[in-house]
């Protein structure tokens, strides 16, 4: 082919990083170089390019070339895609925790790393929305005052007021991520974190209020960890957070009244109360072990959670806690007796409107099965999965024969 | 079948690499045939034929020592710009596959619909398209496989790799009848 042509060629095809904001891609690759833990030296001298020039294209002062794009890709352990793929483009969130959480992340990478995660993936959630010509629902209520009295009467009151809002009665609440995703319009994403971080909590007004769960804790911690993130959008919406675990005397004030409200949000002193004087009345020899147990298994939260609950709220002697520690009592060991499976892996890392709404692009030719495959942060064969999962194929029967129905769970019931 | 190289999209690659017998339906398509880098970067699964058993994890890999199929990148500008132009709408296995083959003239093996569909709109020089379902029938022809063979492909391809032609395919009535066929 001539020289001419291709040119030619290239004027029609070649036009996305003359379209894409320059500030944009150097926002990625500044994130990518971040997180791949280069400093801007160092890839200037793996790149062959003077530091300035890095720093230019970081700022987007500078363009980048394609040849240097993809040597970007390899250098980052990225794809060429993450930097030039249409997705919706927010304000960093790592900014946002880096003023809150300036000396946190500074020393450790790890919690940049779940700002990044939790960024990306809400931004693919709004890409994906767009794509779909639809947007979430966003009820979230006004931010609650949390001064004018003691940590635990602020959130008590908030978690009442929340609790009644959300019609969710004094009972405990079997479904909270769903109710929290359906009708607050969180975005709730679960995946893998270092061990010391719960969660994380950020919001904007391109993304609206995003959590970020720790998918490798254990079932009732990752409810008490969505409930105290909960909490911040309520309390301190514009603040964004990440979740460390620490012994409660070295927690923020923030943090203290957040696990607060998760503790009077998931344990409602009344229905509590309530359930423990129904266990005093039907069990002659008073409440056991056993049904403490059983109760917090109801209520998903931890036996410890829930003994020192039913302490602050004077049904248990102060101390019972540290007690059945002390006399070697074992939780796991009490849950297998009782036939209680408590930590279940987390069943959806997504949120069911996330995956419907990626599946349903796909579907549409809007989505390449690789990029369906990047969206749901799996491999091929597992999309391939979930796409069938959300178009279950049935069986009706009609006079007699069998015919396959495609039940496609991620259609608009307009489009039909 | 076509008269140029091919290049194998994962899409297309993952359910050659089910039946066990990829690179026998590879060398029966009589021309070279590629797969590219971001391709065989991609970690590549299939379902075990007991579904209750882990899935196993395959590789393009096995196929390089024969010779007949071989890795490529690209290597003009062209190529690269296309590749980062093809990057904004396709992940890169599928951008840099789609790249090279526009720059090169070589045919596209790719079941995605998003790739067929961005590869159909492109100006001349076209790029050739071929799917899971035509470059299996050309082995199926091409060697004359018995039919019971034929349903062992077709059936590894559905079970394993989890893929049937779309409605929309021209293969799929005879795909299905094969796969019926005892």
């Amino acid at each position: 082919m001539d020289a001419s042509a291709e040119k030619g060629r290239m004027s029609m095809e070649a036009k996305v990083l003359e379209e894409i904001d320059p500030r944009v891609l150097g926002a990625r690759l500044q994130e990518a170089r971040r997180s791949a833990g280069l400093t801007q030296q160092a890839v200037a001298d793996r790149m062959e390019m003077a530091r300035t020039t890095v720093v230019a294209i970081e700022k987007g002062e500078r363009r980048v070339t394609p040849p240097e794009l993809i040597r970007f890709a390899k250098l980052y352990l990225r794809h060429v895609s993450d930097f030039v793929g249409r997705r919706a483009h927010a304000e960093g969130f790592v900014a946002q925790f880096r003023s809150n959480e300036r000396q946190a992340l500074e020393e450790n990478r790890e919690y940049e790393q779940v700002a990044i995660e939790l960024q990306q993936r809400s931004e693919d959630y709004a890409e994906l929305e767009r794509i779909a010509g639809v947007s979430g629902p966003r009820k979230y209520p006004p931010i609650y005052e949390t001064t004018g009295s003691t940590i635990d009467q602020v959130a008590s009151d908030i978690a009442a007021a929340e609790r009644n809002r959300l019609g969710l009665g004094d009972g405990p609440i079997g479904n909270l991520r769903e109710r929290l995703e359906a009708e607050v319009g969180l975005r709730i994403f679960y995946f893998a974190m270092p061990s010391k971080i719960a969660g994380a909590f950020a919001y904007n007004e391109d993304l609206g209020a995003c959590v970020a769960i720790n998918s490798n804790h254990p079932r009732d911690r990752r409810q008490w960890s969505l409930a105290h993130e909960c909490g911040h959008l309520l309390m301190h919406r514009y603040q964004a957070e990440i979740t460390i675990l620490l012994d409660r005397r070295m927690q923020t004030a923030k943090e203290r009244v957040a696990d607060a409200f998760a503790e009077n949000f998931l344990m409602p002193a009344a229905g509590l109360n309530r359930r423990f004087t129904d266990l005093h009345r039907s069990s002659p020899k008073g409440v056991t072990l056993g049904d403490m147990v059983s109760l917090a298994h109801l209520y998903q939260v931890s036996v410890q959670a829930l003994v020192l609950r039913l302490e602050t709220l004077r049904r248990l002697a102060a101390g019972t806690w540290e007690r059945l520690v002390a006399e070697g009592f074992e939780v796991q060991k009490a849950q297998r007796l009782l036939g209680i499976d408590a930590n279940p892996p987390v069943k959806d890392l997504f949120p069911q409107r996330y995956v419907a709404l990626a599946v349903s692009a796909f579907r549409n030719g809007d989505l390449s099965e690789g990029q369906l495959a990047k969206y749901l942060r799996t491999d091929r064969l597992s999309s391939r999965l979930t796409v069938e999962e959300l178009q279950n194929r049935i069986h009706r029967e009609f006079e007699g024969d069998f015919t396959e129905l495609e039940l496609d769970l991620a259609q608009p019931l307009g489009s039909r | 079948m076509v008269g140029v190289p091919i290049i194998l999209d994962t899409s297309v690659a993952l359910n050659l690499l089910a039946t066990g017998a990829g690179l026998a339906v590879l060398e029966s398509l009589g021309v070279k045939c590629f797969v590219c880098s971001a391709v065989v970067d991609e970690a590549i699964y299939i379902r075990s034929d007991d579904p209750a058993q882990p899935r196993e994890a395959v590789s393009i890999d096995t196929w390089l020592p024969s010779g007949a199929v071989k890795v490529i990148d690209p290597e003009s500008l062209l190529e690269e710009e296309l590749y980062v132009q093809f990057a904004a709408d396709l992940d890169d296995g599928e951008a840099m596959s789609l790249a090279i083959c526009r720059g090169r003239g070589y045919a596209l093996a790719t079941d995605d619909r998003k790739a067929r569909r961005i590869a159909g709109r492109l100006a001349f020089p076209t790029v050739q398209l071929l799917s899971t379902s035509q470059v299996v029938q050309h082995w199926a022809v091409r060697t004359g496989a018995a039919p019971g063979e034929l349903k062992r492909i077709l059936s590894a391809i559905e079970l394993r790799a989890r893929f049937i032609p779309p409605h929309n395919d021209p293969l799929r009535a005879w795909w299905m009848r094969a796969r019926s066929l005892a």
